[in-house]
């Protein structure tokens, strides 16, 4: 696999380079760690006033959260920097340079940069989504944890499907920032909770407008046992296929972004 | 003056940018609106207790949002607080005023149209005796922050990683202010935590006075006298924060 | 006749710009275009082995031909054709086989030192061991890259970026190098050393070089053959002897009187611009005038300190052709 390599080499160098910015580096990991840890906290103050948040219980919570913001930071670690701000790339002209090189520039992108703060979140969300499984424990049967896995990476492809796809968007507008932004951060923070509490209309846009109730509301409910009517279950079990669905259609685009972007000048 | 035309017009030239603010603070407004209607479901005088939280909690927000920290740090790591300390006019006081520019901007442009937008709403829930009061409270918290990431800021020529300290500080501010989450729902260690640090007096204080049906005026005086307190310690700190970085900063020379 | 590397046939490259107009906060924008002649209808030819320069003013169309030619964009109109195929169009075998420096953006690591970024171009363009092995050792002599390879780019002067730079663009023997303003900002020694690796490349692995400059002393010392565009359009395309020839109407004669030499004799065709109280400089037109019947004249009127004659400078003739003052 001559990309994973090349893949390993580029974060080698990547850490090496860093290895100057040491105090950097952990702080950036320590700043997202403790955001996250009083997201966390702020949900966990919500559950032990009410009790549940429509029966949904803090470890309940923190799964979904969890699943969220899991993706959202393994995603992150390959896509955010470079790609989700594809603009910076091109104003700076080093969009060019990847384009005189013979690899896909797609791929450069996604090497030239790691995202290493994303540690902290992804350290955060593991110490709860770990504990959340570990009280649930008694519930998870092999099918159920082959299911898991199947929606973290779904999940995962489909947040990076999403960072491509609005980094995509600067090849058609600049200064496409604020929507993207508020399609992805503003619309996805709608899944923070539950989709029970809000109008039904809020979740058929997340289903079919935004597709974010794929990435963990769906997911946690077939986990939890809490899918109520057959066409959840099924949309839940389905979550992973979309995530690889969106993940497949933001590399078209990007492609096809590539085109207008050679065709139209810049 | 002058800078609060000049935020404005920058701000109007991306009008997409403005427009799609004022829906990212809307749909936060929604989904939290949305979270207490199901939690307080069997208890409408929380419930529209916390729908005006919610809605004041978006609009203080953007009073709070402060370029207090960026002016300062910026300038402290490239060099040019040197520079501008040659200038004739103080330049914590200039800061700040451009820093207040961008937040009159900020007000006209996304506080207004969320104001008026649910100004039905607000207009019943709001305790319009006590308005007087709150502004007060409000005015106190605009100073209070503005101290605090100056203060933050300056820290900058201590160490350059202070964005790490802005972060820390944003994110506590974010859930120890009451911003999310009226402190009275805190559990009891955390709401001690809380009613320590000086961030209450930006959100929870001034919304307790704005929506309480009755407000108990003695612990509003106590309040205020803790306000008046951090203030003196915060001014210490700032004037202190400033002599060392202008001292760090002449003997490094920039 | 060479091999033909690069053939360009009627390369036009049009931007279309929507006309349109701020009234207070609405921009009215019609349904009008303007069009762009960014580059018109150009076509040259380039034999493997030739250093050719690309020279014109600012926003003439060299670095959009540059961009065409190393498949960055995509024409308008016409084609061009790089070893037999469309840049754009075979992007990656494209890029296989050229190497390109910017002399303004770098591609090097800024945090690591170029041992690294060597590394992973090697696994980029996957050079063979012993290919790779022979070109380090190749360009650490050539360049002198031993002294500063193991320290951060970020810790190089400008010169010593550059050679890395190029050792860079050239690690996985590409069969043509564009090389786009290489040698600004650079020192004349340095420039030196770098103007005689491009000549060494060019001879030894007859690579192919298409050079974009403003500084003339890179168009002597390295190009063959100048190509100048301007508004979009060729306006010149010879070798470089040939332009001199043909473009140089007169000498400047230099001459350091040993006193003040009051009024000076000025026949037509000479034109005189004096450079200090003894130091004149007489620009001769040699269609009227020989320099040999005017040298002598001087020298047996005047008693002379020092004499020097110069041919216009490449430099001189280019800024007329710019100014579009000398006639093709």
């Amino acid at each position: 696999m001559n990309a994973v390599k090349l893949y390993c080499m580029y974060v080698k160098v990547f850490f090496k380079s860093r290895s100057e910015y040491k105090v950097g580096f952990f702080l950036g990991i320590l700043a997202n760690f403790y955001c996250y840890l009083l997201t966390f906290l702020s949900f966990w103050i919500v559950v032990s006033r009410f009790q549940s948040i429509d029966g949904w219980g803090f470890e309940d919570m923190s799964l979904l959260y969890g699943l969220n913001l899991f993706s959202y930071a393994v995603a992150g670690t390959f896509v955010w920097y470079n790609v989700f701000q594809l603009e910076k790339e091109i104003n700076s002209g080093r969009l060019d340079l990847y384009m005189t090189r013979p690899m896909s520039v797609l791929g450069q992108l996604i090497c030239s940069r790691f995202g290493d703060t994303f540690l902290g979140q992804i350290i955060v969300t593991l110490m709860f989504l770990v504990n959340a499984l570990w009280k649930n424990g008694g519930q998870l049967s092999w099918p159920l944890v082959v299911y898991l896995f199947l929606v973290l990476a779904g999940g995962i492809a489909l947040q990076a499907g999403a960072m491509i796809l609005i980094g995509a968007l600067s090849f058609w507008t600049m200064k496409s920032e604020k929507i993207g932004s508020f399609y992805y951060y503003d619309l996805r923070s709608l899944t923070h909770y539950p989709l029970t509490i809000y109008p039904d209309w809020v979740k058929i846009m997340l289903t079919f407008f935004a597709p974010w109730a794929f990435i963990n509301y769906y997911p946690a409910l077939v986990i939890l046992g809490k899918a109520k009517t057959t066409a959840d279950y099924v949309l839940g079990l389905c979550s992973p296929a979309v995530g690889a669905g969106v993940l497949a259609v933001s590399i078209f685009a990007f492609h096809c972004g590539m085109k207008r972007y050679s065709s139209t000048g810049n | 003056m002058e800078a609060v035309v000049i935020e404005m017009k920058r701000k109007l030239t991306y009008r997409a940018e403005w427009v799609f603010t004022i829906l990212s603070s809307l749909t936060s407004i929604l989904v939290q609106m949305a979270l207490w209607r199901y939690l307080y479901r069997e208890n409408p005088g929380m419930l529209e207790y916390m729908v005006g939280y919610v809605i004041y909690s978006s609009i203080l927000r953007i009073l709070y949002s402060n370029q207090m920290y960026h002016l300062l740090a910026e300038k402290i790591l490239n060099g040019d607080f040197i520079l501008d300390l040659l200038k004739p006019v103080n330049l914590l006081w200039f800061s700040y005023l451009k820093s207040l520019g961008d937040v009159l901007s900020s007000l006209l442009l996304q506080a207004l149209p969320l104001l008026i937008l649910f100004a039905p709403v607000l207009g019943t829930v709001t305790k319009w005796e006590y308005l007087a009061a709150a502004l007060l409270a409000l005015l106190a918290g605009h100073v209070l922050i503005s101290m605090i990431y100056a203060i933050v800021g300056l820290m900058a020529f201590l160490f350059v990683e202070v964005w790490a300290l802005r972060r820390l500080t944003e994110d506590t501010i974010r859930l120890f202010s009451g911003a999310l989450l009226p402190i009275a729902l805190f559990p009891e260690p955390l709401k001690k935590a809380a009613e320590f640090l000086p961030f209450h007096y930006l959100y929870d204080f001034p919304l307790q006075i704005l929506l309480s049906e009755s407000t108990d005026w003695l612990y509003v005086k106590q309040q205020f006298i803790g306000v008046l307190v951090w203030g003196l310690g915060l001014s210490l700190l700032l004037y202190v924060s400033y002599r060392l970085a202008i001292r760090f900063c002449v003997v490094q020379g920039g | 006749m060479g091999e033909r590397v690069i053939q360009a046939e009627n390369l036009s490259r049009v931007y279309r710009v929507r006309v349109g107009q701020e009234i207070f906060f609405r921009r009215i924008i019609s349904n009008q275009f303007r069009e762009i002649r960014a580059v018109d209808r150009i076509s040259f030819e380039v034999e493997r082995g030739e250093t050719v320069g690309f020279i014109g003013p600012n926003g003439a169309g060299k670095s959009t031909t540059i961009k065409m030619m190393t498949g960055i964009l995509v024409p308008t109109d016409g084609s061009v054709k790089v070893l037999g195929k469309e840049p754009y169009r075979y992007r990656k075998d494209n890029a296989m086989k050229i190497g390109v420096v910017f002399g303004q953006r770098t591609q090097l690591w800024w945090d690591l030192p170029l041992s690294d970024t060597f590394r992973l171009l090697k696994s980029m363009y996957r050079i063979p061991d012993l290919v790779y092995k022979r070109n380090m050792e190749l360009f650490m002599e050539e360049l002198d890259l031993r002294a500063f390879f193991q320290q951060p780019v970020r810790q190089l002067s400008l010169g010593q970026r550059m050679r890395g730079e190029i050792a860079a663009a050239m690690l996985h023997d590409p069969e043509i190098l564009f090389l786009d303003e290489p040698t600004i900002g650079l020192d004349v020694l340095v420039k030196q050393q770098l103007r005689g690796f491009i000549r060494s490349m060019n001879r030894e692995k007859n690579v192919t070089m298409i050079l974009t400059t403003h500084d003339m002393k890179d168009v002597e010392d390295l190009c063959q053959r100048i190509v100048l565009i301007n508004g979009g359009k060729i306006v010149l395309d010879m070798p470089v002897s040939e332009v001199r020839d043909r473009f140089c109407q007169s000498h400047d004669v230099v001459i350091t009187f040993a006193r003040e030499p009051g009024m000076l004799a000025c026949p037509d065709g000479c034109e005189i611009i004096p450079r200090g109280k003894l130091e004149y400089v007489f620009r001769v037109d040699h269609h009227k005038i020989r320099i040999s019947d005017f040298i002598a004249r001087y020298l047996a009127e005047y008693e002379v300190q020092d004499i020097s004659i110069q041919g216009m400078e490449i430099e001189e003739i280019v800024r007329r052709l710019y100014q579009g003052r000398a006639a093709v």
